[in-house]
């Protein structure tokens, strides 16, 4: 029997909240298991006001901030916040957290470390329980801890904070890349935590955050996902993932006009001059890029490497449509116009 | 007689709502705003209560009219930034009708086993949200805190029980929530206070939008209104006496009394029916002190009473906090048997 792919989308919430809600209903309608909520407290409206809200505009999709983090909110906050979500849209709701990258570093404080991590994890998981935690000597709970589950999800990209993770939480969102060698490795690093759990990988829940970028051409994609992936792959902002990605990369020279580039390459507010910045990785390094990165090309691309990777046993997807801060309107019409019938067809839906 | 009962303000109320199951909680906020109350607060303690920002959110989404404010919340259990963008993410889905009501924090804090704000951490979270509601800069830690989408700067009103916080909030906030009491002294104490603040600022009294907390009660008896608020006033005192009872106008012969209560205040029960702390008031023998200078309550004509003798100290607009098994009978006969008549002008005694 195969197990069907599940599929989850980014949602900024950078748009009106009056827009935010259709657009979450058109992801529901086109077929989307579920919509990850931003958590940026400068750029984006307040995760928890969205899923509030989306709570009463959707009905079957799964909902989830994604992602939030242990520094902007007291652990008891977070754990009140999901679980009076999830009262509002009761066993559709999952918590995702990370160590705080951009909204730890917008109001200038580090990420969270993993031990940081492991405290507030454990903390939420505890309260949501309805179990007693201690807080400073006072002891604390929730005091309307539903019962239901929660999954408590983290977010990780390096190999240790996956290892944590594979630990310690009720799943992870890997933000890795997406090819055969990076999905072998990245498991390699879950497995080793999932172990020191007494646990199996087929315990956790394992969600993988993927790149996406669709068009009518498979080189107009490519070219689309340009400052992304040089991003990723030649300033090395992939870090430890461009090996195991198996990529021959050639020596190339990086001209200045890459780091005049505001705020950065992959997160360029012109993205036309990011991609013009790129334009000394030839082409065929960037198809290799972006095929390591993602979900970029066609939809008829997408859905067939959709379908090769699901051999490695990838059965959850969450999607991050190249930038951050636009719309994912393109990717709901195009996966729900050709790349689910194709899943479907190939009994992946 | 008839220009000078003119002069008397119109009274205000506003309610707050202990978010204990938001099932249906939309339409109770709906029932606030149709009942004609002004000001529709939603309390704010993670452990207790349903999440303050989803809270608002639903009431947001069920009224059309009533300001809806947080009260309160405090700067230390969520980024300023944070708080910042969650209520104009309210603010946003309400068109525009939000306050911030701001505290030291309570329960909240006290849950957390957390210390509570300093004064010069309010004073600066004041600053902070202004700006950041505005949607301007504020440099901090070497970055820059902005909430670009956010274009109307939050009023702020400052939950205050004591003379330094009500200094405060006299010089820096929108408004006031006072927590001190409702006796004649203690609003004449409470507005000196505010206006000292004000002035040092180069303001004026009137320049603040001034509440007052009161636990609110009605029914055919005295006993029978008083029974249900008794754990609030409970909660009244271990809050408003917490740091110091100086220059707060308690008789120095209760002064053990409130200590002893405070020691046995159980925060986890904060403000929960059943939850212990009720019991606290009769054993420290504390209750008719605490009805005199927190209660509204009793039958109409007792509550009509109570709030004219406020209104001739000059407190006009009141904050109410009633936790009953049947919130919309309350709102109802509130606004109907006892607002109504203490607005209605003919009545006012001269």
């Amino acid at each position: 029997m195969i197990t069907p792919v599940r599929v989850y989308l980014r949602v900024p919430g950078t748009a009106p909240m009056s827009e935010l809600m259709a657009l979450l209903r058109n992801v529901e309608a086109a077929g989307f298991d579920g919509a990850g909520i931003l958590d940026s407290q400068m750029l984006c409206r307040d995760t928890f006001v969205i899923l509030g809200q989306a709570a009463s505009h959707t009905s079957r999709l799964t909902l989830f901030p994604a992602v939030t983090n242990p520094i902007t909110r007291h652990p008891a906050v977070l754990a009140s916040a999901i679980q009076t979500v999830e009262e509002l849209a009761p066993g559709r709701v999952k918590f995702v957290i990370g160590t705080g990258y951009t909204s730890a570093s917008t109001i200038g404080r580090k990420p969270a470390t993993l031990a940081e991590m492991r405290s507030c994890i454990a903390t939420v998981k505890s309260l949501l329980a309805g179990k007693t935690v201690d807080w400073n000597g006072t002891p604390g709970r929730l005091a309307y801890a539903s019962g239901r589950p929660i999954p408590v999800l983290m977010a990780a990209s390096g190999p240790k904070a996956i290892e944590v993770a594979g630990e310690i939480a009720d799943g992870v969102l890997l933000l890795v890349g997406f090819n055969t060698g990076i999905v072998e490795t990245a498991l390699e690093h879950l497995e080793r935590g999932v172990r020191r759990s007494g646990r199996r990988l087929e315990d956790l829940e394992i969600v993988w955050a993927v790149r996406t970028a669709t068009a009518s051409s498979l080189e107009e994609a490519r070219r689309q996902a340009r400052p992304t992936a040089v991003h990723w792959g030649i300033l090395r902002w992939g870090g430890h993932w461009v090996e195991p990605a198996g990529i021959r990369l050639p020596k190339l020279e990086i001209p200045d006009a890459v780091y005049k580039v505001y705020p950065d390459l992959s997160h360029a507010h012109d993205w036309e001059e990011a991609i013009q910045a790129t334009s000394f990785v030839p082409d065929d390094v960037v198809a290799q890029l972006a095929d390591a990165l993602g979900l970029i090309g066609t939809p008829e691309h997408c859905a067939g490497r959709i379908a090769e990777m699901t051999k490695l046993g990838v059965r959850n997807l969450y999607l991050m449509p190249l930038q951050t801060f636009v719309g994912p309107e393109s990717e709901v019409n195009a996966f729900r116009d050709d790349v689910f019938p194709r899943l479907h067809a190939a009994g992946l839906r | 007689m008839l220009a000078q009962a003119e002069t008397l303000p119109t009274v205000r109320f506003g309610l707050v709502l202990l978010p204990q199951t938001l099932a249906d909680f939309g339409g109770l906020c709906r029932e606030v705003e149709d009942n004609g109350f002004d000001w529709l607060g939603v309390a704010d303690s993670q452990s207790v209560f349903r999440e303050l920002y989803v809270a608002l959110t639903v009431a947001a989404l069920n009224t059309s009219r009533i300001r809806l404010g947080t009260t309160v919340t405090n700067p230390l259990t969520r980024h300023p930034v944070v708080t910042a963008s969650a209520i104009a993410s309210v603010d946003e889905i309400s068109g525009g009708r939000t306050v911030l009501g701001l505290g030291s924090g309570d329960s909240a804090i006290f849950t957390l086993g957390a210390p509570p704000a300093t004064l010069a951490g309010l004073e600066d979270f004041v600053a902070t949200f202004g700006h950041l509601t505005s949607g301007a800069p504020v440099e901090r830690h070497g970055t820059c805190w902005q909430v670009h989408r956010s274009k109307r700067r939050v009023p702020v009103y400052l939950a205050a029980e004591g003379p330094r916080t009500l200094e405060l909030a006299g010089r820096v906030a929108d408004g006031v929530i006072v927590g001190l009491g409702l006796t004649p002294e203690i609003i004449r104490l409470s507005l000196a206070a505010i206006e000292r603040g004000a002035r040092a600022a180069g303001r004026r009294l009137d320049d603040l939008d001034v509440w007052w907390f009161a636990k609110a009660n009605v029914a055919d008896t005295r006993e029978a209104a008083l029974a249900p608020i008794t754990m609030a006033l409970a909660a009244s005192a271990n809050h408003a006496f917490r740091f110091t009872l100086e220059g707060k106008g308690v008789p120095p012969e209760l002064h053990a009394r409130i200590a002893g209560l405070q020691r046995e205040y159980a925060p986890h029960a904060h403000e929960i029916d059943g939850g212990g702390n009720a019991g606290l008031v009769d054993r420290w023998g504390l209750r008719d002190f605490l009805v005199d200078r927190f209660a509204i309550a009793g039958t109409p004509d007792d509550c009509v009473a109570q709030i004219r003798r406020a209104l001739g100290a000059g407190a006009s607009q009141f904050v109410i906090t009633s936790f009953l098994p049947d919130p919309r009978g309350f709102m109802h006969r509130w606004m109907h048997e006892i607002a109504a008549r203490v607005n209605q002008r003919s009545e006012v005694p001269t």
